[in-house]
């Protein structure tokens, strides 16, 4: 055979292979481009899905909300006011899930704005107490706080959604508390002044060890109805607390006992020009 | 505050009478309109200060009345807020753009509802 023959031969077999691999490439990225595109369509569903409920829960919500505080500040009847003030905190309940709804929408377009300002923790840890404290009592929970030596003064965060979250926790903590139990809200420092870490410990039921798995996952679309379902807690509240903290660079766990209670806890940098 | 006369434009009843309830007793003259066509027929002949607007209305949407409205030269004046139940960011921004003046959104306070008026 002629050195001649042999050479075109390769080269024959190297085009072969070579447009093979160019096919292969091309089919490649025709799939993950497939994938995309399914991934990207789901994801519209899901916010189309969640704006158009929050739509339909505020129209009528504005209609409880709006009557009943127009009969609690055009009244002087005490029963009244004491019956429309229920049905104004109860739909307070109501808004503060849809707007966890919006905020979650917000989060995955990734659109939520952080504030940053400085603040005193102490004085936010005092308000997240001040605001429960009423919840507490009407259950017999004794709620504290407790501020470590350590802890630092002031940080630079968002205050609005470090709030947030520490009234989700304490929320949860008082909820599924049980009675005559008791809440502790701890502040303290972590590497060296760097972080501050706040807790909160219940001693209340526990999360049961295959709730324990999936406390944080990520909202999917076979998850959503659970959002909407009553008396069992959606599990927004959480989810969304896990997202805030990582957006303000910071994490957030937690360690329960079944029965004893549950510890959850979330630590964020302080961010402080100087350690005053 | 001075008296205002509001115009409320929204399809639902029970939305629709809300805010004369907080306005009506604060000497401001409220007029409801369930649709954006009984709203442009009732700004032609009266005076009005502030469009309190929903946006998803059958027919003529708020956002398409608002627009509207803005075309007119007479009605330069006029305060056009929404009085809407969007709330994504996308919607808000898209009121923002259309020319809103101020967006209040459902559920409303009856201190929101002042302080847009008094803005």
């Amino acid at each position: 055979m002629s050195t001649g023959l042999v050479v075109s031969l390769l080269l024959l077999l190297a085009l072969l292979v070579l447009s093979y691999m160019l096919w292969v490439a091309q089919k490649r990225n025709q799939w993950l481009q497939l994938q995309a595109n399914q991934a990207q369509d789901s994801k519209q569903r899901l916010q189309d899905f969640l704006a158009s409920m929050s739509h339909h829960l505020r129209t009528p919500l504005n209609g409880v909300m709006g009557y009943a505080e127009y009969i609690y500040s055009s009244t002087r009847e005490p029963m009244v006011q004491f019956t429309s003030k229920i049905i104004l905190e109860n739909s307070l309940q109501m808004l503060h899930l849809v707007n966890g709804l919006l905020d979650l929408t917000k989060i995955q377009e990734g659109s939520l704005d952080l504030s940053n300002s400085e603040f005193e923790i102490q004085d936010l840890v005092e308000s997240v107490r001040a605001l429960h404290q009423a919840r507490a009592n009407e259950l017999g929970i004794s709620l504290k706080v407790n501020t470590s030596q350590d802890a630092p003064v002031r940080m630079r965060a968002d205050p609005y959604r470090v709030r947030q979250v520490l009234n989700n926790l304490v929320d949860n903590a008082i909820n599924y508390n049980k009675p005559q139990g008791s809440v502790m809200l701890t502040v303290s420092s972590s590497a060296n002044g760097q972080f501050v870490t706040f807790s909160v410990e219940d001693s209340g039921k526990g999360v049961p060890e295959d709730v324990q798995k999936t406390l944080f996952k990520r909202l999917h679309e076979k998850q959503v109805p659970f959002v909407l379902r009553p008396n069992e807690g959606s599990g927004l509240g959480l989810l969304l607390s896990n997202q805030l903290v990582h957006l303000m660079g910071g994490f957030l766990d937690f360690s329960s006992q079944v029965g004893k209670g549950s510890l959850f806890f979330f630590t964020l940098p302080v961010r402080e020009e100087s350690t005053a | 505050m001075t008296s205002l006369k509001v115009i409320v434009v929204d399809d639902n009843h029970t939305n629709r009478l809300l805010p004369g309830l907080f306005l009506r007793p604060l000497g401001h003259e409220v007029q409801e309109c369930d649709s954006a066509e009984q709203a442009l027929a009732w700004l032609a002949h009266n005076h009005c200060d502030v469009v309190l607007l929903d946006i998803s209305m059958p027919t003529v949407s708020g956002l398409q009345l608002c627009q509207q409205l803005r075309q007119e030269p007479q009605l330069r004046h006029l305060k056009i807020v929404a009085y809407t139940a969007h709330a994504m960011p996308a919607d808000v921004q898209l009121l923002e753009a259309a020319g809103f003046d101020k967006i209040l959104i459902k559920p409303i306070r009856s201190h929101e509802l002042l302080s847009v008026l008094s803005a």
